[in-house]
């Protein structure tokens, strides 16, 4: 089997492709509707966690040190933050949801960026989250609880299945992947992975992501993974149907791909970006930012 | 699973039972209240522009998985199991206790609360009436219901009776 590093050679640099295989540092992200970050900070510190600032994203906490799972403490059952990727962060904010705004959660299991985006909404507005898994949209709902927030609705069916005529505002599409920046979870990953359905399935999903978006509105397209063909690819496909790319807000990550397989890509792609262990502390990740 | 709207006045009611003193009618004015098909039903509550949205898709047959406040559970809509969620609003109008670092650690394993770990009380206690469980630090860690009016008093004994506790949270976690 083809390693991951040979799959990429001359495309991604060795090492960003290599750090795929490293687990980056656990983060959380604070629940500043609930806590302040400065109190969050000072009171894991008196438990023994070991905080500091993540580069990536300025809501993210990086723990440097656990005396027990982060996931188990009281702070955490009293929805102050949630454990989270510094990468997933960054699609949520880069959509820049207001209070008011209808938005659409296209794949939200298992509930990180559906209570970010409640917590940018101040709780005001609605959120549809959708997701084809049942079993983990269990998680999106007790998230939501535990962190206190009104303003999701939660539906177990592919969004595809949404009437145009709802017209969100703004769109998040976090699209299933094959997960090659996180094979630290799951080195296998790439043995199980139906790349060609997973890109036909990807390309369905933005399609329906434009057709329910309002004029003018807001798409981000994320996944975890490193393939051009799941990332790039996608957007200009977006790209095509008429979407136009925005620079992204944040400055962390690094310029998305504008050729692949000896072929020139639109420009404008360099505007996506690409988050890497090695460079960002970070899964290996993708975020496009996107009008319509 | 499906929902369907159920009659305020009646909800308000039934909650009237455990929270007699709580104005109802003002912390579900403006909103719906929606009940699940499940059993025990769920109730929500929901505000008018994500009710607008449940009824726009239910009129093509989406039925949502979840959505909203939670409100609690019930097997008949006379008694509720009140949420979390819905409790943790009335922290101002329902008496209250602080626990000690022992006793908020077994409350969070659904074990009731015995009367040396009360460290201090805030509010008229009517046995048996709902009261809410906060740490040291005045985190909400759920809530019970008070078995005497005396809590600290008459030596050691149980007193609160766990009736929810933010550790559920890691129960339904640990269930997936």
């Amino acid at each position: 089997m083809i390693s991951l590093v040979d799959k990429y050679s001359g495309l991604i640099p060795q090492s960003c492709v290599k750090s795929c295989y490293s687990q980056p540092p656990a983060t959380i992200r604070v629940n500043t509707l609930k806590i302040s970050r400065d109190e969050l900070i000072n009171r894991l510190t008196n438990k023994g966690f070991k905080l500091v600032e993540h580069k990536a994203h300025p809501q993210a906490i990086k723990i440097i040190k656990q005396p027990f799972s982060i996931g188990a403490t009281t702070e955490y059952l009293c929805g102050y933050y949630f454990v989270q990727d510094a990468a997933s962060m960054i699609p949520v904010t880069e959509l820049n949801p207001r209070p008011g705004d209808l938005v659409l959660d296209m794949c939200s299991a298992p509930g990180g960026k559906t209570t970010h985006l409640a917590e940018l909404m101040n709780d005001k507005g609605v959120i549809i989250a959708c997701d084809v898994d049942k079993q983990r949209l269990k998680a999106v709902k007790y998230s939501t609880q535990r962190m206190g927030f009104s303003n999701v609705v939660i539906y177990n069916i592919n969004p595809a299945k949404l009437p145009g005529s709802l017209e969100f505002d703004k769109v998040l599409l976090d699209a299933p992947c094959s997960a090659e920046g996180t094979l630290y979870k799951n080195p296998k990953a790439l043995e199980k992975a139906n790349y060609k359905q997973l890109i036909i399935e990807q390309q369905r999903l933005i399609e329906t992501a434009i057709k329910l978006l309002k004029k003018g509105g807001m798409l981000v397209y994320s996944t975890c993974t490193i393939n051009p063909e799941e990332n790039e690819l996608i957007v200009q496909h977006a790209v095509n149907q008429g979407m136009k790319l925005l620079k992204l807000e944040t400055s962390a990550g690094s310029p998305g791909l504008t050729k692949f397989k000896g072929k020139e890509l639109k420009p404008e792609l360099s505007l996506t970006r690409r988050f890497y262990q090695l460079t960002d502390e970070t899964s290996g990740f993708f975020v496009a930012r996107m009008i319509k | 699973m499906s929902w369907v709207e159920i009659n305020k006045q009646q909800l308000i009611k039934s909650l009237k039972k455990d929270l007699p003193d709580i104005d109802l009618i003002n912390n579900l004015k403006g909103e719906h209240q929606l009940a699940s098909s499940s059993m025990p039903h769920e109730v929500v509550s929901v505000n008018n522009q994500l009710y607008k949205i449940f009824t726009k898709l239910k009129k093509i047959t989406l039925q949502p998985y979840y959505l909203g406040r939670a409100v609690g559970d019930t097997n008949d809509f006379k008694k509720h199991r009140l949420s979390l969620q819905f409790i943790e609003q009335f922290k101002d109008s329902l008496p209250s206790i602080v626990v000690n670092q022992k006793a908020e650690q077994l409350f969070l394993y659904s074990r009731n609360i015995w009367s040396d770990s009360i460290i201090s009380v805030k509010g008229e206690v009517d046995s048996p009436c709902l009261t809410l469980v906060y740490n040291e630090q005045g985190d909400f860690l759920g809530a019970g219901f008070a078995m005497t009016d005396d809590l600290t008093g008459m030596g050691k004994r149980e007193v609160i009776k766990n009736l929810v506790d933010i550790g559920k949270y890691l129960r339904v976690e640990r269930e997936k």
